[in-house]
């Protein structure tokens, strides 16, 4: 399997007070393309921390992390916002749909920031939202969907530049139990038939029993990894 | 694209931002029509007194005080004849100013008595309204001339005056019209008669207490005042009094530019400070979609400049007929009209120059982009993480 994500001695401070707090400490981990993990944990064990890293919202103090073959210490703001857009998707717990915009505006976003053609655009916005089933909601705003909906929306927004790697962080956590099965079994599908690779961060037991492999933190460092066997 | 993202969030923005766009507009009327005003003011000013009074400069009788409300009989000469000669070439025109009393409608009133060319061309006069045949001798006066003596055109009235050798004597006149004259000094109190009628009243043949030369040839005085009877004042040193008065109505203009421009600027600036708190959750969500926080900055300073505008749409829609009609009915100042304010008749007419509009448009669009950029200045420190979280850095 193709690494994607390699992570050595990585460690992240943050300043308090007069000290500083350690929310992660010596990570070494590797992820392969196609894997459907996730980072496990109670709140404050340095999950969304370490995701923010591997999505280069934030830098690591020490240490390497290498996503997708760039170097993330060594990407400049410019650089790594192109990183962002063109091979990395996220989903956020609270979806962060831009308010003013349609369903179909929303997941227009990335293909705007990536330049593609107008006959581009609508192309792979039509196939992603009757992929999920939101065609018809195309000129919908957010207000007027549910949460479910909305998360939808945020995963197509994620889907349709066809990234590498999805960061995920708590996805369901503002969703019923059916709406977020519906999801996680809509993000198992585009990992198996489109070989995605999945990364969460989550402490929702709905999506643990999803997870093909779980890797659990505590404290700020790994206390498990654990691949599961997938039936067939 | 960024300019797709700023309309949406524009259009988004509702009420608030047409509350923006209103108060901006607002600002651009206000600032057009004051400055309008104050071009007016400027323009009438300096053009009615250049034109009434001053021309090109006045070569006077150094015993002519125009301060003095009892005009000495010795404050007037004969023209000498190397001056005279500027007359023949039509550059000058003599001007004879005495006091004297009026009696119109049984009251009596002081009075300063003007003789003046019936053809002469130099100031803006109706000088010509004296020709022609009337029962007593021919004069014009001013509407505020008018409005305090109570005289209609063709009533007589009689005028009492003291000659040079200090007689008193006394004549009738027959006002031969009633015109506009900007200038207060020239109105009120003023009775404008043919000058060889004022110099066979005063027994005084060729003189002139001053002679008003054309403000449109340049004419080398120096050679000719070897007299020390006269002197030579030039147009700067008769409208110096006027500069400073302009300067202080400039200054007033300005406070209310300044004002006009301070409150549409509280409100952009207010907006965007309060935008910036509000979407700080957005705008971790565009920097973790791949906009980079130069694009960011852009995105919000385009936000403002759209208020901008828009607003000169707004202004253009509802102020266009605002600004038209104070321009043809004008802004009535009594006031000061009373205050004696040279060139001012008793309603202020905005005059909008060509580029009153688009200055004062890019002006307050580029005031509001500066405003705007200052706050949105902290998205550069902002980090995406704390952006998503809500926080600032």
């Amino acid at each position: 399997m193709e690494t994607i994500i390699t992570i050595k001695s990585m460690t992240k401070h943050y300043p308090m007070g007069s000290g500083k707090f350690t929310a992660l400490k010596d990570i070494n981990l590797e992820f392969g393309r196609g894997e459907f993990a996730g980072l496990i944990g109670a709140s404050g064990s340095g999950k969304t921390t370490l995701l923010n890293i591997l999505g280069t919202l934030d830098v690591q103090s020490e240490g390497e992390v290498t996503v997708l073959d760039h170097e993330t210490q060594n990407l400049n703001q410019k650089e790594a916002a192109r990183l962002r857009s063109e091979k990395i998707g996220f989903i956020f717990q609270t979806y962060n749909l831009l308010p003013h915009y349609t369903v179909y505006e929303n997941v227009e976003f990335p293909l705007l920031l990536l330049k593609k053609s107008s006959s581009e655009r609508e192309k792979a916005i039509k196939e992603i939202l009757d992929w999920i089933g939101l065609i018809d909601k195309k000129d919908s705003r957010p207000g007027q969907l549910s949460g479910g909906q909305c998360q939808r929306v945020a995963i197509a927004r994620a889907m349709v530049k066809k990234p590498s790697l999805f960061l995920a962080d708590e996805p369901t956590a503002n969703l019923d139990a059916e709406n977020s099965h519906n999801i996680l079994q809509l993000m198992e599908k585009m990992n198996r038939e489109m070989e995605t690779s999945f990364l969460f961060a989550t402490h929702d037991e709905k999506v643990i029993k999803y997870l093909h492999r779980k890797i659990k933190l505590f404290d700020g460092k790994v206390d498990s990894d654990e691949t599961v066997k997938q039936a067939g | 694209m960024l300019l797709r993202m700023a309309l949406k969030n524009f259009f988004g923005g509702g009420l608030r931002s047409l509350l923006n766009v209103f108060v901006l507009s607002l600002a651009y009327i206000g600032i057009i029509g004051m400055q309008g005003i104050g071009e007016n003011m400027r323009r009438s000013v300096f053009e009615s007194i250049i034109a009434e009074e001053v021309g090109g400069g006045h070569i006077r009788h150094v015993a002519y005080d125009p301060y003095d409300p009892f005009i000495e009989e010795e404050s007037f000469a004969p023209v000498p004849d190397d001056i005279k000669e500027l007359q023949r070439e039509g550059v000058a025109t003599p001007l004879l100013i005495i006091s004297g009393i009026a009696y119109p409608q049984r009251r009596m009133q002081s009075v300063t008595l003007r003789g003046i060319e019936p053809e002469q061309e130099i100031l803006s006069l109706p000088s010509r309204k004296l020709r022609g045949d009337f029962a007593a001798v021919p004069v014009f006066i001013g509407r505020r001339m008018q409005r305090i003596t109570g005289l209609s055109e063709g009533d007589t009235f009689m005028v009492r005056w003291r000659d040079r050798q200090g007689a008193f004597d006394a004549r009738q006149m027959q006002v031969a019209s009633i015109s506009t004259i900007y200038s207060q000094r020239l109105d009120a109190g003023n009775i404008w008669l043919p000058l060889e009628d004022l110099r066979s009243m005063m027994k005084a043949e060729d003189a002139a207490t001053l002679l008003v030369l054309s403000p449109d040839d340049r004419i080398e005085i120096a050679p000719l005042l070897e007299s020390e009877e006269w002197t030579f004042k030039s147009q700067d040193e008769l409208t110096a009094d006027l500069r400073e008065l302009t300067m202080m109505m400039d200054i007033e203009l300005y406070i209310f530019y300044f004002i006009f421009l301070s409150l549409a600027l509280i409100s952009v600036f207010d907006t965007q400070i309060l935008s910036l708190f509000r979407r700080r959750k957005e705008m971790g969500t565009l920097m973790a979609l791949g906009l980079t926080r130069r694009q960011l900055i852009r995105l919000f300073t385009l936000e403002s400049a759209l208020y901008a505008i828009f607003a000169v749409v707004a202004a253009a829609i509802y102020g266009t007929s605002i600004l038209l009609l104070f321009q043809k009915y004008g802004i009535s100042m009594p006031a000061l009209d009373d205050f004696g304010i040279p060139g001012i008749t008793d309603a202020i007419y905005p005059y909008y120059s060509p580029t009153l509009i688009p200055v004062t448009i890019v002006i307050v669009v580029a005031v509001v982009i500066i405003v705007s950029y200052i706050p949105t200045r902290k998205i550069a420190k902002l980090r995406p993480t704390d952006a998503l979280r809500g926080k600032w850095s």
